[in-house]
């Protein structure tokens, strides 16, 4: 690793480089010669024709590459090429989830939609809305976050900052395995603890500690990243001037690595904000407006999603889709407030 | 030079010696983050204690092996077993991350290493909306719109790599249908891509400058930057951000329940019908299961807690390892 | 400053909701609701079954259209999730599709004090919904249908299908069978007729859920539904009403009587009335269902809702009682329009007296 190795002969500053209406050039060279291939061979298929071609233009490039710019720069066209090409290929499903979803649920989505709850519809009915659902998860959700995200932020604090040894070494490898706990375990723990034991009943609370166990692990591990993160230069700087160690972590290191944290806590509320199998459980759903999150059913989006889909009429369908886009922007929503509200509050930002 | 994550710890555990006068402030809050911590630890002990307890009377009434049976059948016969439940869930989330972390990465790497950093942020924006969309809606595009269109690339895979054993399609089934294991490793690597690449690109963008300035000075191109100076510090936050992609596509429930096509056999060919794993099974058949059902279902969950588990134990193992070796090769 | 900012926007953001809270509403349809003087209020929950949601929907919307202080919420969690709710105390009625197993019938009556009992609410058929290009019009026999979802039967143009059908083209399409992936009571009606009908043909056993040999499974009746609709060849069993509303044609069936028979609303009762018997102890009307019936669609059940013969809490038994008056009075008249059948008269009768014996 270390970059004497890079440093050797093959630069030399007149060197031949390929500007980049040459290499444009070729690409498109590239792209003509495979469609003439589907054109005379028995190929066919637009998305065949998009995998050759992109091939064909990969190899071109870096065939040329190689000959005209030598070894390294081929290896540096072929990885840029490589990292474009899977952020098209990331922006693929992105494309089509978003524009199937808004495509179907814009039919159904106006404000009486968002207004209403469903009670009083009949499976026949087109009427109907989300209200009571929105209601719920934003209980559920801001609960979940409530319980799970400063207790996230301490136990990654007390990872990186404090923690030594076998214990801190065991709490980072539980929060791993946390990860794994499948939705539904968690909402069944829920279940049995908070419903059978306790005898306490469905609630939104009850659901929304089931969310809180999901969200956790992802909290403290994406936390936890972000903090090592932090140079320990501005930590020293901190203490040579005399500020005491808490003080140090909470104004220093965690405002340092603001962005990354929200960005971890964001997945973690995405993740839970969509879960279904947990809240089957623990909220059961309702068609009426709940508001009190501690006692008695109450619906949450994917909730209704999941329960209009399983309808057989097309008004129970358009429902669940127009439910589903809600949702979707919701999250949406959240996410840019929470970039508007970390982006002023950085300290450093590279 | 190197900068490996152990090393920058044992710099910042050092007590800080020069501080002043509020020790006491300082015991308190680490003494909160340390209770936190623990409650954490009871929190899973209290899961583990509750699908042990309600496992073990199941597994004690099982009247197959319940490791080695391929057959998910409590309620009648009550002969149940975990193999063919545990091999899928391995298959899918390996095939998942498999497709997603190279996909991640090079999004990761794009967006902080090549996009001009006005547009990357926007960019980084995009990729986190693929984590914005709930897994139910994932689950039901699935069924509605991505199934039928793979139908045609599962008949390419297995006319034109079926000589690869993965892509065999012995019963000639990949271009009827399409709920199989392929297709829920397509959806998990979807659904895990935008966890591992916001944790990669928030890593390799806090890669101190001075590095890159230190490689762009001695005439390293791009990626021999992002080789040598990029990478090898930020290894253990990707390998972080890949553990969090796992552990999601493990216990994946309603999106994999929804595309997979619930056989319980062993079978490499990912591309035939059927395929299964634990969590979806737990959720396609908690409703209609009774007592013993039940708790067989919860039985396999505690087996998907000791996948994880041996799973990141693995996984720790191997970072030792590369960790190891890097270091003896730096010096 | 930055404080203030965030505060301001914070602020911003609980007015925001609050606001939101506020303009919700309950009404979701315009139609008012006329109380008359012998309404019961309050609010009771069910949970369970998903083949009795649609109807349980329907029942609840118009009996809250005739008492607007009832608030009844019926969620379809699946049969075996709504008897361990019920005998949990988290919900006043469940709704299955089968009887409880004598360790769950003993849960549940600890949790009432008293027997609970089934009451059957609501008949059904299973549709056999097929997609292939051509073909209107399809007769299967039990044999053949046995064939069909094991596999040994390929396509289209088989035998074994044209024996069925004198006189028809069939295509020689492969054929995609879909079944459901989750447990499912619709599952075990399907797999119990075949079992009866199809006999040594059948080697699956039935349940809720089986060990299929090929084919594709499907989560949910929506799931095997999509399936259908885009593959050309394919079928499936499931609720007719799903069949209805994606315009996918059914085959007429033939079980252990002489003729091929169409899934109507008649022919399921017609079925019933030979095949259905209440083997329940005194209030119980749990039943035995028999798929030796020679006359009308052989592939119906009966769907029940499990209640406390006498409830601890005496509102909400009110409620209870009032719903279910309805539903098995008037309530039968929605059952046609959503791909049920009406309850056959002589079971009506039973299922009333049941719950004007509730307390």
């Amino acid at each position: 690793m270390s970059i004497s190795l890079i440093a050797a002969p093959a630069v030399s500053l007149r060197s031949r480089r390929l500007s980049s209406s040459v290499v444009l050039g070729y690409a498109a060279a590239a792209v003509v010669v495979t469609a003439a291939l589907f054109a005379v061979t028995p190929l066919g298929g637009r998305v065949d024709f998009a995998m050759v071609a992109a091939l064909a233009v990969i190899a071109t490039i870096v065939v040329v590459s190689w000959r005209v710019e030598g070894r390294r720069r081929a290896t540096n066209r072929l990885v840029t090429l490589g990292a474009a090409l899977s952020f098209l290929l990331a922006m693929l499903p992105l494309v089509a989830v978003l524009g199937y979803t808004l495509s179907r649920g814009i039919k159904r989505l106006s404000p009486n939609f968002l207004t209403h709850s469903m009670a009083g519809v009949g499976p026949l009915d087109s009427g109907g809305g989300v209200y009571h659902s929105i209601l719920g998860t934003v209980e559920q959700v801001g609960i979940a976050s409530l319980v799970s995200v400063p207790l996230g932020l301490l136990v990654a604090i007390y990872i990186t900052e404090y923690g030594r040894g076998r214990l801190a070494f065991s709490i980072r490898f539980f929060i791993d395995v946390m990860t794994g706990i499948p939705s539904i375990v968690a909402g069944l723990f829920i279940f049995a603890f908070w419903v059978l034991v306790l005898h306490r009943g469905f609630s939104g609370f009850a659901a929304a500690l089931s969310l809180a166990i999901l969200m956790l692990p992802v909290v403290v591990r994406s936390t936890e990243e972000m903090i090592r993160l932090v140079p320990n230069g501005l930590r020293e700087a901190s203490y040579a001037l005399g500020i005491p160690r808490w003080r140090t972590i909470v104004s220093v290191v965690l405002p340092t690595a603001l962005t990354g944290i929200t960005t971890g806590i964001m997945l973690a509320v995405a993740r839970v904000t969509g879960e279904t199998a947990p809240l089957l459980l623990t909220a059961s759903g309702n068609d009426f407006i709940h508001v009190n999150p501690f006692s008695g059913q109450q619906s949450a989006l994917p909730l209704f999603v999941f329960q209009q889909t399983q309808s057989a009429f097309d008004v129970a369908i358009d429902r669940a889709w127009a439910g589903a886009l809600t949702l979707i922007l919701i999250v949406i929503a959240l996410y840019v407030a929470a970039r508007l509200l970390t982006r002023r509050n950085t300290l450093v930002r590279r | 030079m190197t900068r490996t994550a152990s090393s920058d710890q044992r710099v910042a555990r050092q007590p800080p010696k020069l501080t002043g006068g509020s020790s006491s402030a300082d015991a308190l809050f680490r003494g909160t983050t340390l209770a936190a911590s623990v409650f954490i630890l009871v929190v899973l002990a209290a899961v583990a204690a509750f699908l042990l307890f309600r496992a073990i009377p199941a597994i004690a009434a099982d009247k197959g092996n319940f490791l080695t049976t391929k057959i998910w059948d409590p309620d009648r016969s009550m002969v149940f077993g975990i193999a063919a439940l545990a091999f899928g869930t391995v298959l899918s989330s390996i095939l998942a991350l498999v497709i997603a972390v190279p996909v991640a990465i090079g999004v990761a790497l794009f967006i902080v290493e090549y996009a001009p950093p006005r547009l990357a942020r926007l960019l980084g924006y995009a990729v986190d909306m693929l984590a914005a969309v709930p897994s139910v809606v994932y689950g039901l595009w699935a069924v509605y719109f991505l199934l039928k269109r793979m139908i045609p690339l599962q008949r390419f895979l297995a006319d034109h790599f079926g000589w690869i054993p993965i892509f065999a399609d012995p019963g000639n089934k990949a271009g009827q249908y399409s709920q199989s294991i392929f297709a829920a490793s397509i959806i998990l690597a979807v659904m895990i891509l935008p966890i591992i690449s916001a944790i990669t690109r928030e890593v390799i963008a806090q890669v101190d400058p001075a590095q890159r300035e230190a490689a762009l000075a001695l005439g390293a191109t791009r990626w021999e930057v992002i080789r040598t100076a990029v990478l090898p510090p930020s290894r253990p936050g990707i390998t972080g951000g890949v553990m969090l992609g796992l552990g999601r596509a493990l216990g994946e429930t309603i999106a994999v329940a929804l595309v997979i096509g619930s056989t319980f056999s062993v079978s490499w060919h990912i591309l035939e019908p059927g395929g299964n794993t634990i969590a979806a099974n737990i959720a396609t058949r908690f409703g209609e299961a009774g007592s013993l059902g039940r708790s067989a279902l919860i039985a396999s969950g505690l087996v998907l807690f000791a996948i994880t588990l041996s799973v990141n134990l693995a996984a720790r193992a191997i970072i030792y390892r590369a960790g190891a070796v890097e270091r003896s090769a730096a010096v | 400053m930055r404080l203030i900012q965030k505060g301001a926007l914070a602020g911003l953001a609980a007015a925001s909701l609050v606001t939101v809270a506020g303009c919700g509403s309950d009404n979701g349809t315009t139609q008012a609701a006329s109380n008359s003087d012998s309404c019961v209020k309050g609010q009771i929950a069910g949970s369970g079954s998903t083949f009795q949601q649609n109807i349980e929907q329907q029942w609840i919307k118009d009996f809250a259209a005739k008492c607007s202080g009832a608030q009844i919420n019926y969620q379809g969690t699946g049969s075996g999730a709504g008897i361990e709710q019920f005998a949990a105390g988290t919900i006043d009625f469940a709704g299955s599709d089968a009887t409880m197993k004598p360790d769950e019938q003993a849960k549940a009556d600890a949790r009432c004090g008293s027997p609970a009992l089934h009451i059957p609410v609501t008949v059904g058929g299973v549709a056999i919904m097929y997609n292939l290009k051509g073909v209107d019009s399809l007769n299967l026999s039990a044999k053949t249908l046995a064939g069909i979802f094991q596999g040994s039967i390929k396509t289209w143009n088989d035998p074994q299908i044209a024996a069925d059908n004198p006189g028809a083209t069939l295509p020689s399409t492969p054929i995609a069978a879909y079944h459901r992936s989750d447990g499912s009571g619709t599952t075990k009606v399907f797999s119990g007729f075949l079992e009866t009908a199809a006999g040594s043909a059948w080697t699956l056993g039935s349940d809720k859920q089986l060990n299929w040999p090929g084919g594709q499974g499907a989560k949910g009746s929506d799931g095997v539904t999509a399936g259908v609709k885009q593959t050309d060849g394919a079928i499936t069993y499931v609720e007719l009403s799903f069949a209805k509303a994606n315009n996918l044609p059914t085959a007429k069936v033939k079980g252990a009587g002489a003729e091929f028979v169409e899934l109507t609303g008649q022919s399921v009762s017609d079925f019933l009335q030979s095949s259905f018997s209440i083997a329940g102890q005194g209030k119980d009307l749990a039943g035995k269902l028999e798929f030796t019936g020679t006359k009308g669609y052989p592939i119906s059940t009966v769907s029940y809702v499990i209640v406390c013969a006498k409830s601890k809490d005496a509102a909400k038994a009110n409620l209870v009682k009032a719903f279910l008056g309805y539903a098995v009075a008037e309530g039968q008249s929605s059952a046609d329009s959503l791909g049920f059948a009406p309850l056959p008269a002589a079971i009506a009768d039973k299922a009333k007296s049941t719950v004007n014996s509730l307390s």
